[in-house]
């Protein structure tokens, strides 16, 4: 019974953690963008301005909530939940951190350990279209629509370069279970090199990383939103807590990618000669925490420091780099990967 | 709490299959059909198969059901709103017809089909290994034949599309 317990605890701590960094990745952005564009950046609300996300969330709870006349309601009311459910349950299998020892139970800090893995990952964030693709048809909106029918494009186009990159690393890896990957990755070579499959699979993490960008709706692929043509696309009829929630949607299927490419790439919160990953003392699972936190705030800061720095696709380059360049790529990742995989059996 | 579950998922998943049917707006249609899958996926977990459920999410849902989608999106509804359907049944041949359905289930179910409660599995039933050694070293030359007929249809599909285009341009 106390295992369930802690279990349940384990849960909420998590999901409690997740939701309370979108807000700070808002700060991080608008700081981070003032810093490129060489502003200050918000600094009225609170010391350096660090009380600003608190101040959008009062506007945002508070604006009034227009639902346009001629919009289909029910659609439009739950569109931004398909958006926000996705990207919060498919944090569910990413290991967080090492077992850890409490009260007689080893606990795994990690909420699933499916028999699927990586592939739950892939199914569920694929859902997070929906969102996109029914709030944008229930706005009754022209720009809304081209907005929703560009992102389903775009997100088929994307999600096949994004499961022929997690192809070659399982091949590589000859698992499907996360837990078991961050493990596999947790030694070293020639003593100093961290065994990480960046390292046996750079192709695969390139695509995996231009792939993930796209299915997050963020620049340079933002083209679902693109202002200066769209208006807002897909969210142009939305306001108050509803556009908050696509808002709150796209940072957290940021932190959802960027965990999970901390996990498959980058060793998760293994870092050899800091975290022993066979340990389940207290001390050294806060320590994998702390490890896992920094290498996925690191890609979070990549994800805007990118926003900043990079125009936006035109719409049939994005359509090219996708079908011609990336997928035909990991096809011959792919192959090449195969073939190594089985060298024993062909030389 | 399993038989619980299990009776929800099904009765979600004959709603949601009515409704699909149902349904004039062809957007709640796929609304729906999305319902009925994910049902269906959470059925298949419930018995184990896990790597089955997961595809059912990825494959139909993921990407099946968004070209529905990207396809309704482009038509009129006010035309559709028009358009008198034609009774393709009429009630009794319906009534016949689903009749018949109901007895063909009804004789596997009588004589003993093995329960749907998975009681002697082994631990890893279900995940991708299991389904990949069936799959390539069991039947890999029904998983070849099944991709040359894909391949097939695929190029059939083509061709057609090329015929259709010649025809109006000459």
């Amino acid at each position: 019974m106390s295992s369930m317990v802690l279990d349940a605890g384990k849960i909420l701590l998590i999901f409690a953690v997740f939701m309370q960094i979108p807000p700070l990745l808002i700060y991080l952005e608008r700081k981070i963008c003032a810093f490129i564009q060489d502003r200050i950046g918000p600094n009225r609300v609170g010391p350096f301005g660090i009380l600003q996300p608190l101040a959008d969330a009062i506007k945002l709870i508070t604006k009034e909530s227009i639902t346009p006349k001629n919009v289909d309601v029910f659609l439009y009311t739950v569109a931004p939940l398909f958006v926000m459910v996705p990207a919060a349950i498919s944090f569910a299998v990413v290991p967080v951190g090492a077992d850890v020892k409490l009260w007689g139970h080893t606990l795994q800090l990690q909420i699933a350990d499916f028999h699927v893995g990586i592939l739950f990952f892939l199914a569920i964030t694929s859902l997070s279209v929906y969102g996109l693709t029914f709030g944008a048809w229930a706005s009754n909106n022209k720009y809304s629509l081209y907005g929703g029918i560009r992102s389903t494009a775009q997100m088929i186009s994307y999600e096949v370069a994004m499961g022929l990159a997690v192809i070659c690393v399982l091949m590589s890896s000859g698992t499907v279970y996360l837990r078991e990957m961050v493990f596999a990755q947790s030694h070293t070579y020639f003593g100093f090199l961290p065994a990480w499959n960046v390292f046996h699979q750079p192709l695969a993490f390139v695509i995996f990383l231009i792939a993930a960008f796209a299915e997050t709706n963020r620049l340079p692929f933002d083209l679902p939103e693109a202002e200066s043509e769209l208006v807002g696309g897909y969210h142009t009829e939305y306001s108050g807590m509803k556009f908050a929630m696509f808002f709150m949607g796209e940072y957290m299927a940021m932190i959802s990618m960027s965990a999970i490419m901390v996990t498959l790439f980058f060793g998760g919160w293994t870092l050899p000669g800091v975290v022993d990953a066979h340990s389940t003392t207290v001390w050294n699972a806060l320590l994998s925490v702390v490890v896992f936190g920094i290498k996925t705030g690191a890609f979070l800061i990549f994800f805007i420091w990118i926003r900043w720095t990079l125009p936006r696709l035109r719409y049939d380059q994005l359509m090219k780099l996708g079908w011609k360049v990336l997928i035909p790529l990991a096809l011959m990742n792919l192959f090449f990967t195969a073939i190594w995989g089985l060298r024993d059996q062909i030389f | 709490m399993y038989e619980i579950m299990w009776l929800i998922l099904g009765i979600l998943s004959v709603i949601s299959a009515i409704l699909v049917v149902s349904r004039i707006n062809p957007v709640y249609s796929a609304l729906y059909l999305m319902l009925f899958f994910a049902s269906v996926s959470g059925l298949f977990a419930f018995l184990g198969a896990s790597f089955v459920a997961v595809t059912q999410l990825f494959i139909y849902i993921g990407a099946i059901i968004v070209l529905f989608l990207f396809v309704i999106m482009m038509l009129n509804f006010e035309e559709l709103k028009k358009l008198q359907r034609p009774p393709l049944f009429s009630p009794l041949k319906g009534l016949i017809l689903s009749l018949a359905l109901f007895g063909l289930l009804c004789v596997p179910i009588y004589f003993g089909l093995p329960s749907a409660h998975p009681r002697h599995l082994p631990a890893d039933f279900g995940s991708a290994k299991w389904i990949a050694r069936d799959m390539y070293i069991q039947y890999p030359f029904a998983i070849e034949l099944a991709s040359v007929l894909i391949i097939a249809a695929l190029a059939g599909a083509f061709v057609i599309a090329r015929i259709g285009k010649k025809a109006k341009n000459s």
